[in-house]
């Protein structure tokens, strides 16, 4: 009898113990960079060979056109900033609005240094980056999910997913 | 036998304890009153208690407690910037931001921006905003 009880009792414990650990698994805290690694994109007939780069402070686009997706968006959201502050920021053309908002620029023709940026946990297996750039405002944030090791370009409802390869 | 249970439930919460030990701290819970503190030196707005609701996307937009960058500087009215879920977001003020405004607006996203600036401005209850 005395022996039937422990072995319930240490069955309770294994289970608890199991049960903690996918707890801490789930919803730990992950080293704030994303893993290093290339990671393709998934779903996207008009880019198949689109990916993205990633090293220890790094990111780069490749195979893409970001403007294509996020430009326009860019440019009225940051014009209407712009207008709204006049004496701060002076007169900006439309020609130097388009040059500041060249998405292509900032993240597929060299490496953006993601290093000043912190992971922001957004969800149980989810990490976001804000990767903006001039003045905190334009560029494409990522989400990372750690259980699916997947990359999500977004800005507002336009997203594209990135798988690691 | 009692003494194997004690001792085998406080290996539990060892083991808890070093699970979540390692986690990184929340911060604490700031007070029930909503408002906005804007840094113009960092260019940075802090939220405690923030939330509202989104009518165009059909979402509660939470704000609690964190950090946002932010554009421009304190002479303006409007608010725009970043949330967590990379969403962009404009809250307009009743007053300049150097000039202690009290009241509050929230503009829609971009998108509605774009065909619906006066229809879709919604205003939302009486906030408080420092800085």
């Amino acid at each position: 009898m005395k022996s039937r009880k422990a072995f319930i009792t240490i069955v309770i414990g294994l289970s608890l113990i199991v049960v903690f650990f996918t707890v801490y698994i789930l919803t730990r805290t992950q080293n704030d960079r994303i893993p290093v690694g290339k990671y393709r994109i998934k779903d996207n007939d008009k880019y198949p060979d689109a990916y993205i780069e990633v090293t220890e402070h790094t990111i780069q686009y490749f195979n893409i056109d970001l403007n294509e997706y996020y430009q326009e968006m860019q440019m009225l959201s940051y014009r209407r900033v712009v207008d709204n502050d006049p004496g701060y920021y002076g007169v900006i053309s439309d020609e130097q609005l388009r040059i500041l908002t060249d998405l292509n620029s900032v993240y597929v023709d060299r490496p953006f240094d993601y290093s000043r940026f912190e992971a922001i946990k957004t969800g149980t297996n989810i990490y976001t980056y804000r990767m903006t750039y001039h003045d905190n405002f334009l560029g494409v944030g990522l989400r990372y999910y750690t259980n699916i090791h997947q990359l999500e370009a977004k800005r507002n409802d336009i997203v594209l997913l990135f798988e690691k390869e | 036998m009692k003494k194997k249970r004690v001792a085998l439930l406080m290996c539990f919460v060892l083991v808890l304890g070093c699970l979540t030990g390692c986690a990184e701290p929340r911060p604490s819970y700031q007070g029930t009153g909503r408002s906005i503190a804007i840094n113009g030196y960092k260019s940075e707005m802090t939220t405690v208690n923030f939330r509202f609701y989104d009518y165009h996307n059909y979402r509660l937009v939470n704000l609690s407690n964190d950090t946002y960058p932010l554009p421009g500087s304190l002479n303006t009215t409007e608010i725009t910037f970043i949330d967590n879920d990379l969403n962009e977001y404009t809250i307009r003020v009743n007053r300049p931001l150097h000039d202690a405004p009290d009241c509050l607006w929230y503009i829609c996203t971009v998108r509605e921006r774009m065909e619906r600036t006066q229809t879709c401005m919604k205003r939302i209850k009486r906030e408080n905003i420092s800085g």
